[in-house]
């Protein structure tokens, strides 16, 4: 079976700069794929390229098997998306809103009443013009625009932007759900703990190049880890290979700066402890490594 | 033709493009009002310099400027009932796509199974009955304002059928006019300027052109060439109604360049490179 999504050299460059610059992914049908980046990194130009909704410069974009462009409009209904600055159409209440997008991907909206409800969407509020939703409120109808038809491929741009803790973690659950019926789900982000919490692989991208490809744990794996040595006086000396940028490696140079370290106060080294970074200290050190292809 | 998006245009502007059509059978009753004291006082009023202004716009050298047909042809040429119709068929069409890009809303809707070129085509094709409104509405004005003035036997009202038949025409044009503007000329061209703002500064500069161009070919004469490089130069309701003009060529001249400004705007719509 083709690949959910498979871009190859894609690249879009705008003319005020910026844009994308050879980006080729592969997301297997039924993973949830975190796309990483800072804002302006180049994840919501991917993600539009793969609608079609705007076309590269070059490389080739296919999406469930079928060439984006090729694959048109009988493609996009397999498809729910979820634009990072979401906007409903002016003049319609929520369930106008949810009727419409449901019409206009011409299939039923199966998963509609299931997923309000999870979100904890107030029924009575459907009925309500959306223009006076609350920022949280209107991503929780975009959500459910982008999952009520139940489609093959879910591409969510920014989608807990707005979105207390609590309708978050129902966001979250319902990623897992989708996941664990075989749909797939690309989810580009910045924040980095639904990611991690959320997906089975991130790819990061930075100034629109692709940096990182891989599972949360094979980036920790890859990851420079951090010593803290703590001394008999009660303080601590923390070793960062990563922010001193000597790493190449989880271990590369760590140990032998720790020896150097307890050499240089003999006796005084009461514990040492070996840490793998958070997601939020991986990312900063993926974007770190000046100009790294993807692993 | 997207029929959700139909409904939704019908919900966000079939109301505005319907009163719009209000102003030219106001503009008819309007001239049944003042029809019996423009004919008792019409060689009072003839005296006044503003009048010969009047009649040349009207043009009295081909309809009587003492007749019914003279005064009742004011709700298809008044201004205010030409921005009416320009007003409704730009509605739609400028904000489909352009100011559903300017909302960011298009990216939404564009990400389901709707053409990039439907969705142009749905914009226009949604104007076409307001066209027809707008083309029937003078003709509404006059028979009310003719019936009115208790003059309804008078008035030549196939002539003023086929002036219909031109206003109509006239629909069509700016409907594809608005809907190429609303596109965008440049395809290639990546610009994150709003674009409703630049297609409604681009109309309403045509506008006023063309009715300038209209106002000056007709008042002097060796700028007449200038008639027919405007849309206004198509629409003739005086010669429509004095027989000198075949309404189904200029309408058909009208409707011709419409359709050719939607197949751009189709063209350019698939062809941009950001939706």
């Amino acid at each position: 079976m083709e690949p959910a999504i498979e871009t190859r050299e894609l690249t879009v460059r705008y003319p005020t700069g910026g844009g994308i610059e050879s980006i080729s992914l592969r997301v297997e049908r039924g993973e949830v794929m975190g796309f990483l980046g800072k804002n302006g990194a180049g994840k919501t130009t991917t993600i539009r390229v793969l609608l079609d909704l705007l076309r590269p410069d070059s490389g080739s974009a296919r999406v469930l098997g079928s060439d984006v462009r090729a694959g048109a409009g009988a493609l996009r209904a397999r498809i729910g998306y979820l634009p990072g600055d979401l906007a409903l159409p002016p003049g319609c209440t929520g369930a106008q809103a949810l009727d419409l997008f449901a019409r206009l991907q011409r299939k039923p909206p199966v998963d509609r009443d299931r997923v309000l409800d999870r979100l904890g969407f107030p029924r009575h509020a459907l009925q309500r013009s959306a223009r006076g939703y609350s920022t949280g409120m209107r991503q929780m109808i975009g959500i459910t625009l982008a999952l009520q038809h139940h489609p093959e491929l879910l591409i969510l741009d920014e989608p807990t932007s707005g979105l207390d803790p609590v309708v978050r973690d129902a966001f979250l659950a319902l990623v897992r759900e989708a996941r664990d019926g075989g749909q797939t789900v690309f989810l580009s982000s910045h924040v980095l703990d639904e990611v991690e919490r959320g997906a089975d692989r991130v790819a990061i991208v930075h100034d629109g190049r692709l940096r990182h490809v891989g599972s949360v744990a094979e980036l920790r794996a890859q990851a420079p880890r951090q010593a803290t040595l703590r001394w008999r006086d009660g303080t601590t000396t923390t070793l960062d290979p990563a922010t001193d940028g000597a790493a190449t490696s989880p271990l590369d140079g760590l140990l032998a700066r720790v020896h150097a370290a307890a050499a240089a106060r003999p006796g005084e080294l009461l514990d040492i402890a070996i840490t793998a970074p958070g997601l939020d200290e991986l990312f900063r050190a993926v974007i770190a490594r000046p100009g790294e292809a993807p692993t | 033709m997207n029929a959700p998006l139909i409904a939704l245009l019908l919900r966000r502007h079939g109301l505005a493009c319907a009163l719009t059509a209000l102003v030219p059978v106001l503009l008819g009753v309007v001239a049944g009002e003042l029809w019996p004291e423009y004919r008792d006082q019409f060689a009072t009023i003839e005296k006044f310099g503003v009048m010969k202004l009047v009649k040349n716009f009207l043009r009295s050298d081909l309809i009587p400027s003492d007749s019914s047909t003279f005064v009742f042809q004011l709700p298809y040429v008044h201004p205010v009932s030409m921005l009416a119709l320009i007003v409704a068929m730009a509605l739609p069409t400028l904000g489909w796509p352009a100011g559903a890009r300017g909302r960011n809303v298009l990216d939404l809707v564009l990400a389901t199974p709707l053409r990039r070129g439907e969705l142009v085509v749905t914009a226009f094709v949604f104007t076409l009955p307001f066209a027809l409104l707008h083309a029937l509405a003078p003709l509404a004005g006059v028979a009310l304002g003719a019936a009115r003035a208790g003059i309804a036997g008078e008035l030549p009202f196939a002539a003023f059928l086929r002036v219909s038949g031109e206003t109509f025409a006239l629909g069509v044009f700016f409907a594809g006019l608005t809907a190429l503007l609303s596109v965008g000329l440049r395809p290639r061209r990546l610009s994150r300027t709003p674009e409703a703002g630049q297609a409604l500064t681009l109309l309403s500069g045509i506008v006023l052109w063309s009715l300038l161009a209209e106002v000056v070919a007709t008042m002097w004469e060796p700028a007449r060439w200038l008639k027919h490089c405007t849309p206004f130069g198509w629409f003739e309701p005086p010669q429509v109604l004095a027989g000198t003009t075949s309404a189904l060529r200029d309408g058909g001249v009208l409707a011709a360049a419409g359709l050719l400004c939607l197949a751009l705007a189709v063209r350019n719509q698939r062809a941009r490179r950001s939706a």
